[in-house]
């Protein structure tokens, strides 16, 4: 049964602590012990989204309202919650049944005054899932992707009532039996705090690259994206082979392709407050079947007491390393 | 082999939605209350939208609809760029080519609206996820033959009544664009886009005479139903069969109307994606707007529930789906500009051509190649 899971992982972490040091310039700021904190977790508990209870269910519920009201239809059956914690912070998840949650990680740090407080997921999904359907319509073509699905988690703040959130979600569209076009965006919400109180986005990356076990992508990433300044950036969309893909914002990122197991990604950094968006997408040419891939979101934020000054950024590349299921080899 | 699976799970949608409607009744009361505590209101941010930088949230008439105003320098002439619908959250990741259009209106020095459908905000109330629900299950249980006529009444006299927040007529469209208008201080003199931006364009074009409508491969509207699914039968594709089962009839039609195959997406996803149905047999939202609009866009829907000749799979789901048109009256209303222009494919599978005295004195550009919402949007100048 485990044999038939597939694609998506994604990532989080961690762990080779030298690059997660803080640098001389950020020393002073440090936390308590100079080093950040890390901590993962493979353990989850899972609930059926039709017996989800308490705060499990409206986020159910938030997940089944928000795909419907952006023209899509999923039910509770269909849906499941993973819910662990990681350094004494809850992380839950809304993810489609037949998927999973490998890994979360958490990195806590402290810096010129700025608590940084970075998270991370992995996901695993099955070749099953059907993803929601795209809608029919009298509309302008878009080409309809071949499978597209969202997930929702959301991270603890202790100090606050709301948690930060992110809809996570992937668009996979087939141009022939050997060519294929995957593309993720991804919206990230942080919670409200108190009006002396700035939060901001350090970090927020996405990244995929096809699991492990799977051999099918012959090459790849190619037409890849967004590239800052690149013409796509210019128009806000990415058009290949009939395929038209909105693209948010290209502000401060960085296009994460090349590496092993073909993979991409974007990397955005800087002091976004409120809501972050990020769009990734490449093609990808498979031996006639399908391919799958692993998912990665690492969020990295920092909270400081100006609402008018950007925090202190520690500019430290929390996300930087990953060992995690389908990520790791 | 994959018949006996596809029987298999037809039966198994029925009883799920059998399932599902015994089990509403119990379960709606909790699940509504809790859900109004805990979803998030509408909103710009609610659902996300790749045009945030540009969306603002009005109140017309007691209804919130969020729009995205992009504007081309200090000018106040407009144009509503309208990718189509209905039933679709335009502003979620369903305006293609941004750069493309608004690089069209500012060469042309005129700020571009685009209007999200009023469902996308609208609260969905318990009775009318309850009438959706009624009628897709007792469409499939009727199928071949269309919903019973208690069903159908029921769903016209709740959610689909014109003060529905989650409804747009012709009036509630004209009051949206004119409030905009007041407070964006802006005046929108052109209207363009794809197919059912023909009935959008019909919708604003009584009171501004003066107004271009300029629309690719358009909805026919103001057709005659019949009319309009005898070409949908014409234009079906070769091989395809009589009915068989509503699971695999609707799976047709939404391979025919989106262009994807069995081997993309299985036909029990097909099928409820022609329905925008969730597996447990509930509705979507959208519906109301899509059946809002549709079934005033066209005229003639009494024979509907008239016993079939043979008709292709795909035009027998079809006539299902809509069901609910029946008795509908057109919007008396809709009446295009005489500065209208379409560019119309010949042959369009997915929404053919049919003229009516609506469209009469439009000019029409007839295209041989082409696919539906891929053809330029004429100039009309």
């Amino acid at each position: 049964m485990h044999g038939r899971m597939i694609a998506a992982a994604a990532a989080l972490s961690l762990l080779v602590l030298p690059l997660l040091a803080p640098t001389a310039a950020h020393a002073g700021g440090g936390s308590a012990d100079g080093e950040p904190r890390i901590a993962t977790t493979k353990h989850f508990q899972r609930v059926g989204g039709r017996n989800a209870r308490g705060v499990d269910k409206s986020h159910v519920q938030r997940y089944i309202d928000e795909t419907m009201r952006t023209s899509g239809v999923v039910a509770a059956d269909q849906l499941e919650v993973w819910t662990t914690n990681v350094d004494g912070r809850d992380v839950s998840a809304v993810i489609p049944v037949g998927s999973r949650l490998e890994a979360a990680s958490r990195v806590s740090d402290d810096a010129g005054g700025t608590a940084i407080s970075a998270f991370g997921v992995e996901f695993a999904e099955a070749d099953e899932a059907s993803g929601v359907i795209p809608p029919v319509a009298h509309l302008k073509g878009r080409g309809a992707p071949l499978r597209e699905y969202c997930r929702t988690i959301w991270f603890d703040v202790k100090t606050l009532s709301t948690d930060d959130q992110v809809y996570d979600c992937y668009e996979k569209y087939k141009l022939s039996n050997t060519s294929y076009i995957y593309s993720r965006y991804s919206k990230g919400t942080l919670a409200k705090g108190p009006s002396s109180l700035r939060r901001e986005f350090h970090e927020y990356t996405i990244r995929y690259r096809e699991y492990k076990g799977y051999g099918r992508i012959i090459s790849g990433p190619h037409n890849y994206g967004p590239l800052p300044n690149s013409t796509e950036c210019g128009s806000g969309e990415f058009s290949y082979g009939g395929v038209k893909i909105p693209l948010t914002s290209c502000a401060s990122i960085e296009n994460l392709a090349g590496g092993a197991y073909h993979q991409t990604g974007t990397r955005y950094k800087g002091h976004a407050t409120g809501q972050k968006y990020v769009d990734t997408y490449a093609r990808y040419t498979t031996n006639g079947s399908e391919p799958y891939f692993s998912d990665y979101v690492w969020l990295t934020i920092g909270e400081c007491g100006n609402l008018l000054i950007a925090c202190y950024n520690t500019n430290n590349d929390y996300s930087r390393m990953w060992t995690d299921g389908g990520w790791a080899r | 082999m994959r018949v006996s699976r596809l029987a298999a799970a037809t039966v198994g949608v029925l009883a799920l939605l059998v399932g599902a409607t015994l089990c509403r009744d119990a379960l709606s009361s909790e699940s509504a209350r809790e859900a109004s505590d805990t979803l998030d209101s509408p909103s710009c941010e609610y659902p996300g939208t790749s045009l945030a930088e540009w969306c603002h949230t009005i109140d017309v008439d007691g209804v919130r609809i969020r729009y995205a105003l992009i504007r081309s320098g200090q000018t106040s002439r407009t144009v509503v760029y309208d990718p189509g619908g209905p039933g679709v959250s335009v502003l979620s990741r369903n305006v293609n080519d941004v750069d493309e259009v608004l690089a069209s209106a500012r060469r042309r020095g005129l700020n571009t609206l685009i209007v999200d459908e009023p469902w996308v905000m609208s609260p969905y109330s318990e009775v009318c996820r309850s009438a959706l629900s009624d009628y897709l299950a007792d469409s499939v249980s009727h199928y071949p033959n269309i919903a019973g006529v208690a069903t159908l009444e029921g769903l016209r006299k709740t959610c689909l009544t014109l003060e529905s927040p989650a409804a747009l007529t012709a009036a509630g469209y004209r009051r949206q664009i004119e409030e905009i208008e007041r407070i964006e201080r802006i005046h929108v003199e052109r209207l363009e886009g794809y197919s059912f931006a023909s009935v959008r364009g019909a919708y604003l074009g009584g009171d501004r005479p003066d107004m271009v409508v300029a629309v690719g491969t358009p909805f026919p509207v103001g057709a005659d139903a019949e009319d309009f699914f005898d070409a949908v039968a014409k234009s079906a594709v070769p091989g395809e069969g009589g009915s068989q089962s509503w699971m695999l009839d609707s799976a047709a039609a939404y391979y025919r109307l989106t262009g994807l195959s069995f081997r993309d997406v299985a036909p029990e996803d097909a099928s409820r994606g022609l329905w925008q149905a969730d597996s447990s047999g509930g509705l979507s939202l959208s519906r109301v707007g899509y059946y809002s609009e549709f079934c005033r866009a066209l005229t003639g829907w009494r024979d509907l529930a008239r016993p079939g000749t043979i008709r292709p799979q795909s035009v027998t789901a079809q006539r299902s789906l809509h069901a609910v048109c029946t008795q509908v009256e057109g919007d008396a209303e809709l009446a295009l500009p005489p500065r209208t222009c379409f560019a119309v494919l010949q042959a369009d599978a997915q929404t053919p051509w049919v003229a009516s005295q609506l469209t009469r004195h439009a000019k029409i550009e007839w295209l041989e190649i082409g696919r539906h919402g891929e053809v330029p949007i004429p100039d009309c100048s």
